[in-house]
Parts: C-alpha cells; structure tokens; sequence
C-alpha cells in the first residue's frame, strides 16, 4: 500500500466523519455529559462501572450485528462472505465500543462501590 | 481555487497547439507553456432523433447521465414504472461512455426495485446494445448476461437507439445493416452517445485516424497521459482517447500521474510515471449486494484490496460503493488527494 493509498484512506475517513457530523457531535456530548454527571454526582466506582461498560458495550454490539444491515437498506442475508461479515463485526465493534463508553459512567454511578 | 491560480470562467472554443493559445467562447486569447486539457465529453443527444433532454423524468423517459436532477427525475421515473409494471427498454450507445457501467447498475437496480414491488413476473425489460457485448471486460460481460438471463432480461446486440418519440412512448433501433425496429414502452432509459466536445473535436488535438478520432477524443499516450504529438499538453478525465476509463476512479488514479509527469516535463525530464489505465466499477446488483470491479487497459483485473475476490457478491462491496464513495469524490473535489 502506497502513502497516497494511506492518505486516501485517511481523506476518505475524514470526509465521512464530516458528514456525519452531526452524529458524531450529539455522541460526544451524550459521553461528556455521562463523565460529568457521574463526577459531579460524586464517588463514581470507575472500576467497577468499567465492567459494566464492556458487559454493556458487548450486548450493543451482538445487539448491532443484526440491526446495521437493515438501518442501512440491506438484509442480513445479503452477507454471504466471509468479507463482509468481518466487516459487519468490525462496524459492530465500533457502536459495541461507544456503547461501553457511554455505559462505563453510568455503571459508575449506579455500581456500589462495595 | 489556490492561491496564484486565476481561474478564467469561460468555455475553450478554440484550440491552436501549434501556436501554444486557446480561444475562449468570450474572445479572448490566451497563451501557454503547457496544457492541461480536462473538459470531459459531450452527451451527444442530439444522435437520438426525438429525444429531449427537458423530457427526462415525464413520459416514462429516464437518463442518468445530465447531471444531479436528470438523475432524481429518472429515480422518480423509474419509482413510478416499478409501482405499475410494464414494458422497460434500456440502451446502451456505441461509443466509449463515462461509467459504462451505470446502464447495467440501472438495469439491476430496475430488476431488484420491481421485485420488491411484485411488479417483475408481470413485466417485460429489454437490454439493447449497439455493441457486441454490454460490458468490455470478457468475464464479467458473460457474468452479468447470466444474471439477466436467470431475471428473463433479453439482450438485443448491435441495436443502437437512434430515434425516440417520446409523446407515443416509441423507441426505433437500427442494427449495423441498417434495419429499423420500433419497440414500445412504459420506461426508457436512454444513454447517449459521447464524444469530445466540439472545441476539441475539431481541434489538431484530436486523434486524426484509430477507433479514437470518430469520438474526436483527446490523443495522448496511454501510459504517459501526454500528447502523442503535442508534447506540451497532457489531458486529464473522460475526454482521453484511451482505452476503458472514463470513470471517477482513473481521475482520482491518474491526476497525480500526470502532475507528477507535467513537473518532469517543465524540468526537462521525460515523463517518468506510467498508468496502467486503473478504472473501477463497484457494480450493484441489488440493494445490499455488489462486485467490486477494479481492471486496467487490458481488462486485467487488479483489485486493490487482494483478500477481496472482486467477483464474490459481497454486501461489503455494496456498502463501499453507497456510504464510502461519496466521502471519496469530495476528497479528490477538494484537491486533497
């Protein structure tokens, strides 16, 4: 892979985060006002609610496999090779993350420290 | 528009390579070192007796090719056929085209909307070809001819659409001796013929003999994107009298080729980068399915992604072509790639 590949690849993630934009700005302020509230509610059990992240953040992303293909025109059935379902796990990966991060604050708060 | 660039908003009318000046539609004239050539082709309706552009969108009439509204005026046109059913003529010209596979997208994407509307069992849609075949890669014309084999879609070779009335719904072919047939129909999808605009056309420019000049397209070398006679000028896009490639995907491969070219040139180098003629045609099957099609002059293909057999019906494929190209046009729109 050439460095103009690599910089097309990067231009391409950029364009399309730009696009999206909007999205990308409510989630980032839903995550910042989760990490405040849990601060400001005082004595967030971090460790703990991180266990309820990753729980979390793996229910959102089995949950993902099954609803990405449809809220983008497609079928689960559509994936019929082994590419498109590594990609399909890779989107899923990504919202299973968010999830966990939006999760983490809130088991932080609710998670009882004992 | 970068610094230092003036950008001169007239059309080039003339061309005279022997005395480095174009002519613009304005009048005014104006002298070069070197020259890019970058216009793009001429939709040549006026090859289809009948056929009005303002048309696209009413009377079951439909074209991708103008631009953005004839596209949604088609989409509508197109909507509206698959709710009913009926009779779908679609075409596809004689000459080189940009994106020659948006014809055969269409015509998928027509297959699979009528299917999801229970309109297909009930309908009839014709492919007719000027040429040959309906697609210049061997193996993917014979895979794609399956397909509309097994969805009952006949293709008509040789039959170029030469004459449309668009009041009575009346489409006339005309095979190469010369005989006439008139099919009728509920939706056409009509792909003009393309060529160089009339500037370049009639210009010393243009390829003078070979499969090229008909179209009058640009005559460069198809490994340099140089001029085969000008060595001044280089060109850029649809309007290259090359084989295959009049597609966003060889822009966005051969623009910096030939900026890198155009610098050894001003240096007093020879061109030192060549292009394969990269092209690609993500080629939707059906809403959630595609092949990713890459191939070079020779109808090689050379997928940039080699875990990714570009013959494999993949979903992936599908969601490169509707969330990721976008995303990549302005890139290359934007000048950053």
């Amino acid at each position: 892979m050439s460095f103009y590949e690599v910089w097309l690849a990067v231009n391409i993630v950029w364009e399309y985060l730009m696009a999206n934009l909007p999205v990308i700005i409510i989630l980032l302020v839903a995550i910042a006002f989760l990490f405040g509230i849990a601060v400001v509610k005082g004595s967030p059990a971090w460790r703990k609610g991180l266990r309820v992240g990753i729980l979390g953040g793996i229910v959102v992303a089995l949950v993902s496999i099954f609803i990405i293909p449809s809220v983008i025109d497609s079928k689960l059935s559509d994936l019929n090779y082994w590419v498109d379902w590594a990609n399909l796990f890779a989107i899923a990966g990504i919202w299973g993350a968010i999830g966990a991060v939006m999760l983490w604050p809130v088991g932080a708060m609710f998670v009882s420290r004992d | 528009m970068p610094a230092g660039v003036k950008w001169v908003r007239e059309m080039v009318a003339e061309y005279n390579p022997d005395a480095n000046t174009i002519v613009t539609d304005a009048g005014q004239r104006l002298q070069y070192d070197y020259l890019v050539v970058a216009t793009g082709c001429h939709l040549d309706f006026a090859q289809i007796e009948g056929m009005d552009v303002n048309a696209i969108g009413r009377n079951g009439v439909g074209s991708v090719y103008p631009g953005p509204k004839a596209a949604n005026e088609t989409w509508r046109s197109m909507d509206a056929f698959r709710q009913r059913g009926g009779k779908a003529v679609m075409t596809l010209p004689g000459t080189p085209i940009k994106c020659a596979g948006a014809p055969l997208k269409t015509t998928f994407m027509l297959i699979d909307r009528m299917r999801q509307s229970g309109t297909l069992e009930r309908s009839e849609i014709v492919f007719h070809s000027a040429l040959g075949v309906v697609f210049g890669v061997p193996t993917l014309n014979e895979m794609i001819l399956e397909r509309w084999a097994e969805a009952n879609v006949p293709v008509v070779f040789s039959s170029k659409l030469v004459a449309i009335d668009i009041s009575g719904h009346k489409a006339t072919f005309e095979n190469p001796d010369g005989e006439r047939t008139v099919e009728d129909y509920d939706f056409i999808h009509v792909v003009p013929p393309m060529r160089a605009p009339d500037a370049l056309f009639n210009s010393p420019l243009a390829w003078q003999e070979g499969p090229m000049a008909a179209g009058g397209w640009l005559e460069v070398d198809r490994e340099t994107l140089r001029h085969r006679r000008y060595p001044n000028v280089f060109g850029v896009g649809d309007i290259n009298g090359t084989p295959r490639g009049k597609t966003a995907a060889t822009v966005k491969q051969s623009v910096p080729l030939v900026v890198s070219n155009l610098i050894d040139v001003i240096a007093g180098r020879d061109p030192s980068r060549r292009f394969n003629g990269y092209t690609s045609c993500p080629m939707i099957l059906r809403e959630g399915s595609a092949w990713l099609i890459e191939f070079d002059y020779d109808g090689k293909l050379i997928p940039s992604l080699p875990l990714v057999d570009p013959l494999q019906d993949s979903w992936f494929a599908w969601l490169m072509k509707v969330q990721l190209l976008k995303p990549a046009y302005m890139a290359v729109a934007k000048g950053r790639v």
